[in-house]
């Protein structure tokens, strides 16, 4: 039985870990879902629904985080997404986000500016920041 | 303690002093591009019947610095192994952000022909090895002169419009007063669509051969002068679409180029792929067609009899200029048949990672007039850095 709970817990544990937690400044009264955090993350809309700025920040290339949040809310490949920023960032149409390198740095970046949109592990997650979405 | 604050401040007054003032970002890509013939005596894309690694490798490197107040400048270094990997200049410009929606570039830029004239050099954003080549066949790609670009939404539609007005001068083509449009629509993260039209005044330095001399002698000058290409009127029209719907991928393109006056052959050119993504794996089939028909204006005002008696031109079948198989197709104008030309090619692409892909395609060329029946194999590996 203990056994069984242990293993119940680590699956709880895992699972929770796993989640990715798309977070903005707690002063963010705006919703967005899968598709609207996908065309901010692509450079489609530079706004939030409400008309104010919004700047995305990625985690650094091959970081966990990043890959799961590329497979369920991107819904495309790392490759894809980066010939996707190819088109746009050696024609000076474009550039994808800024990178910061840690879950710490995406919370201090969001809880700081109005503007900003992170994701993170949400075990990460402090009160800091809102989570608009879960992954 | 103090000290400890004292040191940090200090280290990050320095850093933020030195951001601003060298934001350099620095970004590249390049192409390793290895080809055979598979017939001896012909060339397909620039490769022969032995192993070749010259025709379409190539390295770049881009810098760019954020100036701020919305301006930047970019400068984009390329060396193509077909110029002996000779470093030029390809792209130069300033932007300026007007607002979120709104950019002006102003500089060394690309002319927007095609669907990929933008990313022609940056083999990893697209599935083929080289965008196919009948289609993407002009002999020069750059301009000088502005551009200036406006997204948004209308309706479910994402939209791109580019507006630009500029020139292009080598030794051996001029176009002023090359301006143009195009708009992009895309519609729910799959579909895109792409139209554009482009006007300029076309001089090059076309041969005549022996018909001039025989044009000249009769005093047709006027003739000549409708032959050969100089500040022509020359229209360029494209419309194209993508599909990636589902793991399943379909793109077209057809174009049309027009050069009045001037003997060049109106080119009318299309693509068709489609194709299927298998997790890391793209299989691709591309057909290629090329249609030109002579420029029928031009060649109406030589005599018919002379040009029965030109011993380089085809008696009754007109007067268009091959523009096909030499790449460097207007400064090495050739009278002959009407150009009809078809391709094929099978291809695939693998990503090793998010920045690596290999490729491996089979092109079959065709041109019956000509006699012409090439296949060629070629590979590579992609990278973007």
């Amino acid at each position: 039985m203990k056994r069984l709970t242990t293993l119940i817990i680590g699956l709880f544990v895992f699972s929770v870990s796993a989640e990715v937690a798309v977070i903005v400044n707690p002063s963010v009264g705006d919703a967005l879902d899968r598709k609207q955090i996908s065309r901010i993350f692509m450079g489609k809309d530079k706004s939030f629904p409400s008309g104010s700025d919004i700047t995305p920040f990625n985690l650094a290339d091959g970081n966990s985080v990043r890959q799961e949040f590329e497979k369920s809310v991107i819904q495309r490949s790392a490759a894809q997404i980066n010939a996707y920023w190819g088109k746009y960032v050696f024609t000076g149409k474009g550039s994808p986000p800024d990178t910061l390198s840690s879950d710490a740095e995406v919370i201090n970046k969001v809880k700081s500016s109005p503007d900003a949109i992170g994701y993170i592990s949400s075990d990460s997650v402090t009160p800091d920041v809102k989570v608009i979405a879960t992954f | 303690m103090k000290n400890k604050i004292l040191l940090s401040t200090l280290a990050s007054a320095l850093l933020c002093s030195f951001n601003a003032a060298a934001e350099l970002e620095f970004r590249g890509f390049a192409s390793v591009v290895g080809g055979i013939a598979l017939d001896s005596d012909q060339t397909l894309r620039g490769y022969k019947d032995e192993l070749s690694f010259k025709p379409e490798s190539l390295f770049a490197i881009q810098a760019s610095s954020d100036l701020g107040e919305g301006l930047s400048a970019t400068t984009q270094l390329l060396a193509r192994g077909n110029n002996d990997f000779d470093v030029e200049m390809e792209w130069a410009y300033i932007t300026y952000q007007i607002s979120n929606t709104l950019k002006l570039n102003a500089g060394k830029l690309r002319v927007p022909f095609y669907r990929y004239s933008d990313f022609l050099d940056v083999g990893f954003s697209y599935n083929w090895v080289k965008p196919p080549q009948l289609v993407y066949n002009l002999p020069f790609s750059t301009y000088e002169g502005l551009s200036l670009v406006k997204t948004g939404q209308v309706s479910v539609f994402d939209y791109m419009v580019q507006g630009f007005t500029g020139s292009y001068s080598s030794e051996d083509i001029n176009v002023d007063s090359l301006s143009g449009i195009n708009l992009t629509l895309e519609y729910d993260e799959w579909l895109s669509l792409r139209s554009g039209y482009i006007v300029g005044d076309v001089t090059f330095d076309a041969s005549l051969g022996s018909l001039s001399t025989l044009l000249q002698a009769y005093g047709l000058t006027q003739a000549e002068n409708d032959l050969k290409p100089e500040k022509d009127d020359g229209t360029f029209f494209g419309i194209g679409g993508k599909i990636d719907y589902n793991d399943w991928l379909a793109e077209l393109e057809y174009t049309e180029l027009e050069v009045a006056d001037s003997l060049l052959a109106v080119q009318k050119r299309s693509y068709l792929s489609v194709g299927r993504r298998f997790e890391r794996f793209i299989v691709l089939a591309t057909f290629e067609k090329a249609d030109d028909e002579a420029n029928d204006a031009a060649l109406f005002s030589i005599p018919l009899t002379l040009a029965n008696g030109t011993p380089v031109v085809e008696p009754t079948s007109g007067l268009p200029v091959n523009t096909i198989v030499d790449q460097t197709v207007l400064n090495n104008a050739e009278i002959a048949q009407l150009s009809d030309a078809k391709s094929w090619s099978l291809g695939v692409r693998y990503d090793l990672s998010y920045s690596a892909a290999l490729k491996v395609e089979y092109t079959n060329f065709e041109q019956e007039n000509r006699n012409l029946d090439v296949s060629a194999l070629r590979f590579g590996i992609d990278l973007m850095f």
